[in-house]
């Protein structure tokens, strides 16, 4: 599995509520956006059960996403999900990640677009696999092989730092993402932005690039899909800012065409 | 035949600013760049995917629960879908009982042989303080 982050489904009310679990590769932390990953695949397959395995969720929006820590290498992670609606428009959930009791990540107000899931995937395939999640489970791996997104500097436009973001053409997490129409999850494009907000913060906070971390993110509106080889540039913007954190205001374009907003905060680790 | 279910401009008044409030965050843009006439997707550049976000935030501010599709089976009223439209185009008939129910839309911008996908492009701000409005009634 290339691009999977729910090992088991051990409780599920159709169309409401589910309950998963992911145990972390040892290879590594699971960072802040692939647990997020991890909460809307456990959605996503809640959405998708109760169309029947007819329409499939995209990742577009998240109302707020706050982030408490990292869930370390060969950790357990368990998932909770609400799902407010589901019809053949859209899901609309919430839903958080814990790790032995303690909330690690929550997820506010997510809305995914549905679209045929004959489009993605195997309908058929997809059956069977929510099948064996419901039952003994599979483990799923996370994330497999290097991100590979290029990120370069460009001149800045009305003191707005922007970068150039250059997306793999090929790596194997498109095997899964989706098997039949490959496109770049939203959710590493959205970890690559929160790097370079964290590298911006730390030039303009004056303070050293580790001692810094998103804490939150908020009206995430992911507009199109991104393709493998895609080039796309992020502007910076600062919405505000005192001696401890940074608000900024995070948008893409490609080729003159917005494709992607949302704000970050980022503030100073605290100390242990 | 008036429409059945007409909304007050005291409703629409009173649930203007936040709805101007949503749709102006939605978009990312100032409130005050907002009118009641203002087209979301000609004069404010909303895409499919702020229409979804609107209404769900709508949902969440106001409340009430706004069917995807819902606004087309008002707009039909006591037509039926072949009176309403066909394959896609709406009739003669759909187009003046749209001209009714979207009366805050200006009468230059409904054209004959409209297509029922093109129906966004006539929402404005006004329409979603009327969507809002009804679904409180509910």
């Amino acid at each position: 599995m290339a691009f999977r982050f729910v090992d088991r489904i051990s409780t599920l009310e159709p169309g409401k509520r589910a309950v998963g679990h992911f145990e972390v590769p040892p290879d590594g932390p699971l960072v802040p956006f692939l647990t997020a990953e991890a909460v809307g695949q456990l959605a996503g397959w809640v959405a998708i059960a109760a169309r029947d395995f007819t329409r499939r969720p995209v990742a577009a929006i998240a109302g707020r996403a706050s982030f408490k820590r990292l869930a370390h290498a060969g950790s357990a992670v368990d998932l909770e999900v609400h799902v407010d609606s589901v019809d053949d428009s859209a899901v609309t959930y919430s839903g958080q990640a814990s790790c032995q009791g303690e909330t690690i990540l929550s997820l506010e107000r997510c809305l995914g677009p549905m679209m045929p899931i004959e489009e993605f995937e195997d309908p058929a395939e997809c059956r069977a696999t929510f099948a064996r999640l419901c039952g003994e489970g599979e483990r799923a791996g996370g994330l497999e092989g290097p991100v590979g997104i290029e990120c370069s500097p460009l001149p800045p436009i009305k003191e707005k730092p922007r970068w150039r973001m250059a997306l793999p053409g090929e790596a194997r997490f498109l095997a899964d993402h989706f098997p039949r129409k490959p496109v770049i999850p939203g959710t590493l494009f959205l970890e690559a932005q929160m790097g370079l907000a964290v590298r911006h913060a730390a030039e303009v906070l004056e303070k050293p690039l580790q001692d810094l971390r998103v804490m939150k993110v908020q009206d995430v509106k992911l507009r199109r899909f991104l393709d493998p080889g895609d080039v796309v540039e992020l502007e910076i913007a600062v919405r505000s800012r005192d001696a401890e954190s940074l608000a900024v205001r995070l948008t893409t374009v490609r080729d003159g065409t917005k494709i992607s907003t949302a704000n970050a905060e980022v503030v100073l680790r605290r100390r242990p | 035949m008036a429409y059945a279910d007409p909304v007050a401009a005291n409703e629409v008044a009173e649930v203007y600013p936040k709805v101007a409030a949503i749709i102006a965050d939605s978009l990312g843009r100032d409130v005050e760049d907002l009118a009641p006439d203002k087209a979301l997707i000609g004069d404010l550049g909303a895409e499919s995917i702020d229409f979804l976000d609107i209404v769900y935030r709508l949902e969440r501010a106001f409340h009430v629960k706004i069917p995807r599709g819902q606004i087309e089976a008002q707009a039909r009223g006591g037509l039926s879908e072949a009176e309403f439209e066909s394959q896609g185009v709406l009739t003669a008939a759909g187009v003046a009982r749209l001209r009714e129910f979207l009366s805050e839309v200006p009468a230059s911008r409904f054209r004959d042989r409209m297509k029922l996908v093109d129906l966004p492009s006539l929402f404005t701000v006004e329409t979603f303080c009327k969507i809002v409005a009804r679904a409180r009634r509910r």
